[in-house]
């Protein structure tokens, strides 16, 4: 590197960051004979405290003879997720492709809930003519569509997981993998999505007349 | 004539749709009695309110004005609520598209209106069977509707209004959407079934093919019953 020879010593298996550049671990010593001296060229120094010492005392400590920031583990973390917030488009472009699988999901599932209950009015007017209350009719609807959304979100998630599962040893997409508050958040957006889309469904039989079944003209 | 085997009692029965100008009335003051025990029939061309009056006796519309008395009920003082409970107790139907759920199995189909009086689904398949069993329906017990021919579907739906032993049976056009003989056959199944002396059978049709199936024919047009035939009347006149 930079016609300095170096040795690998160990490879990290670490998640790959979002640019292509390489990243090299090594002491600071080390890494100024690879890249050479710059003004300005150190973003940021890994410190370890002590055993017995706590990171915020060492960080106040840190700032108080450097007048640099340092922080814990944590606000690293929460300085680097606002970095990214406020300074690159990745949360936006993220955000809107969640918002626009939420939005088309409960679209097309509310329009299929929809069709459905209005193909089976009929069906829906002779239960209630017969004596079928509409709390009833509501627990059947809404016990329908849990079925299919536990049976879609079953699928999806199986397929999701397989996918992870076969791809896991692939060095290119190393560090990414399902997290359970990801099958969480996307549980409890199908259930959003199927109650969501029921009540619309649910509303139509609510006032539908029992009459409306006998549909042969006065 | 017998007031206390009166299943169905309508005096100066009217019902009114749509509201200001576009009001309509569709009954005009319709004076009825349906008979226990006997298979009436409700009939005259489309469009002069049969089936508007079938709905109002159901108790599945409010009437406009009049006193009607179903199974020696006020049905126009009760609530919704009651009116649901009485439907679900005293009141079998049959509709002329079957209205069949297409998902459930002929037996599961005719035990619908004992799930819904909470009975155990256990024993309300179990009656159901034993009903398809006396309208020759075993084998078929287990079919889903669109394997069930129209008149297999149509006495399907015929267990399914008696599986409760209601006191008042109505039947919206039962033989329309079948042919001829299937219809016969459907009516000839009706009238050995359903009609007992402490049940009424109110069936309208415009089905000239099974008018014979008759005791007692009311004649309806414009919103007013016009003519009422009695079998027994004539037989003995």
């Amino acid at each position: 590197m930079n016609d300095r020879r170096a040795v690998i010593a160990g490879i990290v298996n670490s998640s790959p960051p979002f640019q292509p550049t390489p990243v090299i671990y090594a002491r600071y010593s080390q890494a100024i004979q690879y890249v050479g001296r710059e003004r300005n060229a150190v973003s940021f120094i890994l410190a370890k405290p002590r055993p017995g010492e706590a990171s915020e005392t060492v960080c106040r400590r840190i700032s108080e003879r450097t007048g640099l920031a340092a922080m814990t583990r944590d606000e690293f973390i929460w300085k680097t997720i606002r970095y990214y917030m406020r300074y690159t488009g990745i949360p936006v472009n993220f955000g809107i492709t969640v918002a626009l699988a939420f939005i088309v999901g409960a679209v097309v599932a509310g329009q299929t809930f929809y069709i459905f209950t209005i193909e089976n009015l009929k069906q829906f007017g002779a239960l209630k003519a017969i004596g079928v209350t509409n709390l009833r009719i509501t627990g059947m609807i809404l016990l329908q569509a849990l079925v299919v959304g536990l049976t879609g979100f079953a699928i999806g998630m199986g397929l999701t997981a397989a996918f992870f599962e076969s791809t896991k040893n692939i060095s290119h997409l190393r560090g990414f993998f399902l997290m359970w508050q990801v099958m969480a958040g996307t549980g409890m957006s199908v259930l959003t999505i199927i109650v969501l889309a029921s009540l619309l469904s649910i509303r139509r039989v609510y006032v539908l007349e029992p009459a409306y079944v006998f549909h042969g003209g006065n | 004539m017998d007031s206390r085997r009166m299943a169905v009692r309508c005096r100066g029965i009217a019902k009114d749709f749509g509201l200001g100008e576009s009001r309509t009335r569709v009954l005009r003051g319709i004076d009825l009695d349906v008979q226990m025990g006997r298979m009436s029939f409700l009939v005259g061309p489309s469009g002069c309110g049969k089936t508007t009056l079938l709905s109002v006796i159901a108790g599945l519309l409010d009437l406009t004005d009049g006193a009607l008395h179903v199974l020696d009920t006020d049905v126009s003082g009760l609530s919704d609520k009651e009116k649901v409970l009485f439907r679900r107790e005293n009141i079998g139907f049959m509709f002329q598209q079957f209205n069949l759920l297409p998902a459930l199995s002929a037996a599961e189909n005719v035990s619908v209106p004992l799930l819904a009086a909470k009975i155990p689904r256990g024993d309300a398949l179990a009656r159901a069977n034993d009903l398809l069993a006396v309208l020759g329906l075993t084998a078929r017990s287990g079919a889903l509707p669109s394997q069930l021919s129209g008149g297999q579907q149509q006495r399907v739906a015929l267990a399914r209004a008696l599986i409760h032993d209601p006191r008042l049976l109505v039947c919206d056009e039962p033989t329309s959407a079948l042919d001829a003989e299937t219809g016969r056959a459907v009516m000839d199944l009706l009238a050995s079934t359903a009609v007992r002396p402490d049940r009424a059978v109110l069936v309208v049709t415009h089905d000239t093919r099974v008018f014979d199936f008759a005791d007692t024919t009311a004649y309806m047009n414009d919103g007013r019953i016009v003519k009422i035939e009695d079998k027994y009347s004539v037989t003995a006149a």
